[in-house]
């Protein structure tokens, strides 16, 4: 398994002393390669997740391990995405791309060659030298994107990364998510509150619910490879309609399958 | 020293708020008519307001002191002419007063405000960084800077030459104290407010501490940290005149004092002038450095 989470809980202090549960009793294993999609609500906790793999919160229970390494802490083996981009605006797009080779110490001109790679493979080639502001929306998610992969991390943790893009931008970048990791063969895991979104990229699904946080549902989902051989047309197949029907009756029903 | 500055400077800290086309409610409120057949566009030729208004306040407030003067409703011995002044102002530079030039004044005056401000931003600027990043840090520092904050620097001069004696050194020392907190205070504002995100994202890219400090921590609190020196050299250069009061031979300050001493008001006035001026081009040229190093600050 590339990433298993063994009975993760999480709790957040309270200003009265006390504890309130985030997440509980989280099981999951994700082999490599896939590309796994995590769907709830708003406040289920699942950026709470996110945050406890990627090694930014310490969980209060439970372990999550990578390979057969033990988290403890952020590290260059799991790449964020995150919703905000977090560009670095005193750095162009080719600097902020090239960022995590720039801590390894690696030469400035590999450097820049390599930003090159990452930033055409995101659909960026010759905007190395724009500052971050001069880019829209959906192309400041693509640097964000870019310099998560140029660390070559085993686990890419995205973080509702296309929840602040317009519409049709989201559409596209849908796709580039999938090509990416088509062409990368990164394990993702990507998280949304976005059913067609899910359902789209997926190569599974995890429903998070209830609070404190619950997996209530688990499935594999076929559409996101097929979306690599038909595009969008993936959304008007009857089957995708009826797995959306079902999966709204799973969510707003809270309850296990 | 700043409502000298109507020149058309960008102000990054504070931008426009209004569009540059104005704002369009009014044309749809109203109902449309048609538009008047090939109305003249009026070409605007001359200066614009923002520029020609405070020049022409300045020219206003010159020819009141004029007036007053050339009239003789004031002596000059308690307001000498803008003429007088202008000859006076020439002479300090080729003949100079108490035996130094305009310029050996100058000189010995910006030597003490940059020199007292590198040894502000060298202690302030790892104090603003303690302050803003750790609990035993901001505990230890922050009653210091808000004791010492609002004390006039004028205050603890006697203090400073008792320990310091009445050298260069005193007076470096006046100046410097009186512009750390303004560093310090903007620096750990500055370093409070790095996006907790963009910290998260270095650190999964593995960034050490060191580097989060050097490579995230600074950059992003470097527009506080400039705004900080701003402000900090703009309270130096008022603390200069209180700092070359004891014991100077040299200095604008000492310049202004000593012309006193001797009722030469054309110097006095004169020394006036030269501190807003180097005050207003020191104020230039930090907003030009904002805009060369931190311009991106205006647009995140």
């Amino acid at each position: 398994m590339k990433l298993t989470i063994h009975h993760l809980g999480v709790q957040f202090p309270q200003p009265d002393g006390g504890e309130a549960p985030v997440l509980d009793g989280i099981d999951l294993a994700i082999p490599a390669g896939e590309l796994v999609v995590l769907l709830g609500a708003s406040g289920c906790g699942k950026s709470t997740l996110l945050n406890a793999i990627a090694g930014f919160l310490p969980p209060t229970e439970g372990e999550i391990w990578v390979e057969q390494r033990r988290v403890t802490g952020p590290g260059i083996d799991r790449g964020v995405v995150l919703q905000t981009d977090a560009l670095f605006p005193w750095l162009n797009a080719r600097d902020n791309v090239a960022f995590g080779l720039r801590l390894r110490s690696i030469p400035l001109k590999e450097r820049n060659n390599r930003a090159e790679e990452a930033l055409d493979l995101v659909g960026l080639a010759g905007k190395g030298d724009h500052a971050t502001w001069q880019l829209s929306g959906g192309q400041r998610q693509r640097v964000s994107l870019a310099r998560a992969l140029i660390a070559d991390p085993e686990i890419l943790l995205m973080d509702e990364p296309l929840g602040a893009l317009d519409a049709m931008t989201r559409e596209q970048m849908q796709d580039l998510v999938l090509e990416v990791w088509q062409r990368t063969g990164k394990t993702i895991l990507f998280v949304t509150h976005g059913l067609d979104e899910a359902l789209y990229l997926g190569t599974r699904l995890v429903v998070l619910a209830g609070k404190p946080g619950r997996i209530v549902h688990d499935e594999p989902l076929a559409f996101g490879r097929r979306a690599l051989e038909i595009g969008s047309k993936v959304k008007s197949l009857p089957a995708f309609a009826t797995a959306r029907e079902r999966l709204r009756e799973v969510i707003f029903a809270g309850a296990p399958t | 020293m700043s409502f000298l500055s109507p020149l058309p400077v960008a102000d990054i800290s504070l931008p426009l708020i209004v569009p540059a086309e104005g704002f369009p409610f009014d044309d749809q409120l109203r109902p449309r008519t048609p538009a008047p057949p090939a109305r003249k566009a009026r070409r605007r030729t001359g200066v614009p307001a923002r520029i020609w208004i405070p020049l022409a306040t300045l020219a206003g407030f010159l020819a009141l002191w004029w007036a007053v003067t050339a009239f003789g409703a004031v002596p000059a011995l308690f307001l000498p002419s803008p003429q007088a002044v202008a000859t006076r102002l020439s002479r300090l530079v080729t003949e100079g007063f108490v035996d130094a030039t305009l310029a050996q004044h100058l000189a010995a005056s910006l030597f003490r405000v940059f020199a007292a401000l590198a040894a502000a931003l060298l202690l302030g600027v790892p104090a603003g960084f303690a302050i803003g990043l750790s609990t035993v840090g901001r505990g230890i520092l922050d009653p210091i800077v808000e004791f010492l904050r609002p004390i006039p620097p004028l205050a603890y001069l006697p203090l400073v030459i008792i320990w310091a004696g009445i050298g260069e050194s005193a007076k470096v020392l006046v100046i410097a104290l009186a512009m750390l907190p303004p560093i310090i205070i903007a620096t750990a504002a500055g370093t409070r407010g790095v996006d907790g995100n963009r910290l998260n994202v270095a650190r999964a890219l593995g960034a050490t501490r060191a580097q989060l400090l050097r490579l995230v921590v600074l950059p992003s609190a470097s527009p506080s940290i400039l705004t900080g020196t701003r402000i900090a050299l703009g309270a130096g250069w008022s603390t200069l005149v209180a700092a070359e009061l004891v014991a100077a031979t040299r200095g604008v300050g000492f310049m202004i004092q000593s012309a006193a001493n001797f009722l030469a008001t054309d110097v006095v006035v004169a020394g006036i002038f030269v501190i807003a001026g180097v005050a207003f081009v020191l104020e230039l040229a930090i907003r030009l450095l904002e805009r060369a190093l931190v311009g991106w600050a205006a647009h995140a």
